[in-house]
C-alpha cells in the first residue's frame, strides 16, 4: 500500500497533467504533417497527370520511330542518346564507386583518407550541375578536344552520379554482417576474394536498386549535358566529336521554339522522361525492399 | 605452476604488447601454446582475450588503430615472415557467434578450398568437404542435403558448419573465440566433445570465460586479467591454485 501512495506523490498526477498537453502537441504535429504531405502530394500529382495528360493527347508512333530536330521530325534519336549518355555515365562511375566504396567500408585505411573520400562524395552531390556542364564544357570539349560528344556527356553524367552511388553501394556494404568479413579474411581470403566473393554478391541487391537511382537521376539531367553532349539531329557517329540527342533538351528546346508542333515534342519527351524515371524509381524501390 | 615440459611448443609469444592511443589491452605477455592440446585462455570481459587470438592470424593487421609489438613465433618462425594469407590458412579461427555464409552447406566449407584459386577435382573437392565435415561431426546429419543454405541450420549446427569451414584448410592450429556462448545446453555439449575430439588432430587454442567448458576440455589454462597473463597452468593445477586472480575469478565465474 505504501509503494502505491509514493507512487502517486511521485509525481504520478503531473505526468497524466502533462500528458493531456501532450496529446495536444501530438495532434497538431501530426495535423500539420498531413497538411505538408497533402501540399506535396496535390503538387506532384497535378504535375504528373498535366504531363501525362499533355503527352498523351499528342504522341505520334512516327515521333517514337523517326529522329528530330526539335521541332521537326520525332525523338527517337533523343531517347537513344539519353540511354547512351546514361550507360555512358555508368560506365565512368560504377567503378570507382565501388572501389571507393570498399575502400571506405573496410576501415584498414587511418581514417582520414575515408573521411576525405566521404567529404569528397557530400560536396559533389551538392555541386550545381551547370556548374559540373561548365567544367566539362572547358576540360573535355575545349581542352581535351573530345568536341561535343558521348565520352564527354558521359564524364559529365558520371560526376552527378558517382556520389549517389557510391553512397549507396557503402550503404548496402555495410549491411553485410562484420562477422561475415572477418570470416572470409581468417579462412585466408585477400581483398580481392572478399570483394569477389562477400562484397558484391551479398550487396548485388542494393547495388543494384541504387544503379537504378542514380540512372533515373541522370536521365533527367539537362545543364550538364547542354555543354558536354550538345545536340545532335540525328544519332551520334561516335563517341567523339559527334553531339548526342537526349529528351531533356527537346523539353527545353521545344518548349522555346515558336511552333506547335515542337510543344507537342516537347510534351511527349516531358511524359517519357517521367514515366522512366518514375518506373526506375518504383523498380529500385521494390528491388530494395526490406534492405 | 610450470607449464609441461615435454610437449612441443607450436607458438611462443614473446613480450606481445598491442595498444592502442588511449588504451594498452595487452602489456608485454608471453605465453607458450602446445601442439595437439586445448590451450585456454580465460579471463574477464574486456582483458584482452580477443585481440590476442586476432593477433595470432594476424587479423588486427586490418586494424590500423591497434599497434602491435612483440614477437609471436609460430614453428619457430615469426609470425611477421609469413604471408598473413597464409598464416591464416595455417591458425583457423572459429568466431564466437555461427556466421554461415549465405549458401549451400557444401559451398561454405568449399569456400576455403575455392578462394586459394586451385582448380580441384570435384572427386578430390567433395573427399576434403565430407572430410571437414566428418571432422566437425556434422556429415552423418547432414549427408544428402548439402545443398541446403548454410543459413537454415539450428545455431549449433551453424557453429559446427564454421568449424567445418575452418577445418577443411587443415590447419595445424584452430582458434575458437567463445565458441559456446550463443549456444544452447545440448549445442555447447556437442562442441564440447567435438574439441575433445579436434585436439588428436590440431592444436586448439580457446577463449572462453565458460569455467564449465574449461573444465571439461583444457590441458593448459592461462588467466589473462588487465591484458597480463596472472596464472597458467595444466588443467587441475589451475583450479587449485592458491593464486588470488585465479581465486577471485573461479569464485565469480562459478
Amino acid at each position: 500500500m505504501k509503494v502505491t501512495d509514493s507512487y502517486a506523490e511521485s509525481g504520478h498526477e503531473i505526468q497524466w497533467k502533462n500528458l493531456g498537453s501532450r496529446k495536444i502537441k501530438d495532434k497538431i504535429a501530426y495535423g500539420l504533417s498531413y497538411v505538408v504531405l497533402g501540399i506535396m502530394v496535390v503538387i506532384l500529382v497535378s504535375i504528373f497527370i498535366y504531363i501525362l495528360d499533355s503527352g498523351a493527347s499528342h504522341i505520334t508512333l512516327n515521333m517514337l520511330i523517326t529522329p528530330g530536330n526539335t521541332a521537326t521530325g520525332g525523338v527517337l534519336n533523343a531517347i537513344v542518346g539519353t540511354w547512351e549518355l546514361v550507360g555512358m555515365g555508368l560506365l565512368f562511375s560504377l567503378p570507382p564507386s565501388i572501389l571507393g566504396a570498399l575502400y571506405v567500408v573496410n576501415g584498414r585505411s587511418n581514417g582520414t583518407l575515408s573521411m576525405a573520400a566521404r567529404l569528397f562524395t557530400d560536396v559533389l552531390t551538392s555541386v550545381p550541375s551547370i556548374v559540373i556542364g561548365f567544367f566539362a564544357f572547358i576540360v573535355l570539349v575545349q581542352r581535351l578536344n573530345m568536341g561535343y560528344s558521348l565520352i564527354a556527356g558521359g564524364i559529365a553524367l558520371s560526376v552527378m552520379m558517382l556520389p549517389y552511388l557510391m553512397r549507396i553501394i557503402e550503404i548496402s556494404f555495410r549491411n553485410i554482417p562484420k562477422e561475415q568479413i572477418e570470416n572470409a579474411y581468417a579462412l585466408g581470403a585477400d581483398d580481392i576474394r572478399v570483394a569477389s566473393r562477400i562484397y558484391l554478391p551479398q550487396a548485388k541487391v542494393g547495388m543494384f536498386s541504387g544503379i537504378l537511382l542514380a540512372v533515373s537521376i541522370a536521365a533527367g539531367e539537362t545543364a550538364q549535358l547542354l555543354y558536354s553532349a550538345g545536340w545532335n539531329n540525328n544519332y551520334a557517329t561516335g563517341f567523339l566529336h559527334s553531339g548526342v540527342g537526349y529528351l531533356t533538351y527537346v523539353v527545353w528546346n521545344g518548349i522555346n521554339y515558336p511552333t506547335t508542333y515542337s510543344h507537342y515534342l516537347a510534351y511527349v519527351s516531358a511524359m517519357l522522361l517521367i514515366l522512366s524515371v518514375t518506373g526506375l524509381i518504383a523498380l529500385s524501390k521494390y528491388i530494395g525492399r526490406g534492405k | 605452476m610450470e607449464e609441461k615440459g615435454k610437449v612441443e611448443k607450436i607458438i611462443e609469444i614473446e613480450g606481445l604488447k598491442i595498444e592502442t592511443k588511449k588504451k594498452v589491452i595487452l602489456d608485454g605477455v608471453d605465453l607458450n601454446i602446445f601442439r595437439n592440446s586445448v590451450n585456454t585462455i580465460v579471463g574477464p570481459s574486456g582483458s584482452g582475450k580477443s585481440t590476442l587470438l586476432r593477433s595470432l592470424n594476424r587479423l588486427l593487421d586490418m586494424e590500423p588503430s591497434m599497434d602491435v609489438s612483440g614477437d609471436v613465433l609460430f614453428e619457430k618462425r615469426n609470425i611477421r615472415d609469413y604471408d598473413p594469407v597464409e598464416l591464416r590458412r595455417e591458425i583457423g579461427l572459429v568466431f564466437q557467434k555461427p556466421n554461415p555464409f549465405p549458401m549451400s552447406i557444401y559451398d561454405n566449407v568449399a569456400f576455403g578450398l575455392r578462394i586459394q584459386g586451385k582448380k580441384l577435382k570435384k572427386e578430390e573437392m567433395d573427399k576434403l568437404v565430407n572430410r571437414a565435415l566428418e571432422d566437425a561431426d556434422l556429415y552423418e546429419e547432414l549427408k544428402g542435403n548439402l545443398k541446403q543454405m548454410g543459413t537454415s541450420l539450428s545455431g549449433g549446427q551453424q557453429q559446427r558448419l564454421c568449424i567445418a569451414r575452418a577445418l577443411v584448410l587443415r590447419p595445424k592450429v584452430l582458434m575458437f573465440d567463445e565458441p559456446t556462448s550463443a549456444l544452447d545446453p545440448i549445442a555447447k555439449g556437442k562442441i564440447v566433445d567435438l574439441i575433445r575430439a579436434l585436439k588428436q588432430k590440431f592444436t586448439v587454442i580457446l577463449v572462453t570465460h565458460d569455467m564449465s567448458l574449461t573444465r571439461k576440455v583444457s590441458d593448459y589454462t592461462n588467466l589473462i586479467y588487465e591484458g597480463k597473463f596472472v596464472a597458467k597452468g595444466t588443467g587441475t593445477e589451475f583450479f587449485e591454485s592458491e593464486i588470488e586472480e585465479v581465486k577471485d575469478f573461479l569464485s565469480e565465474a562459478d
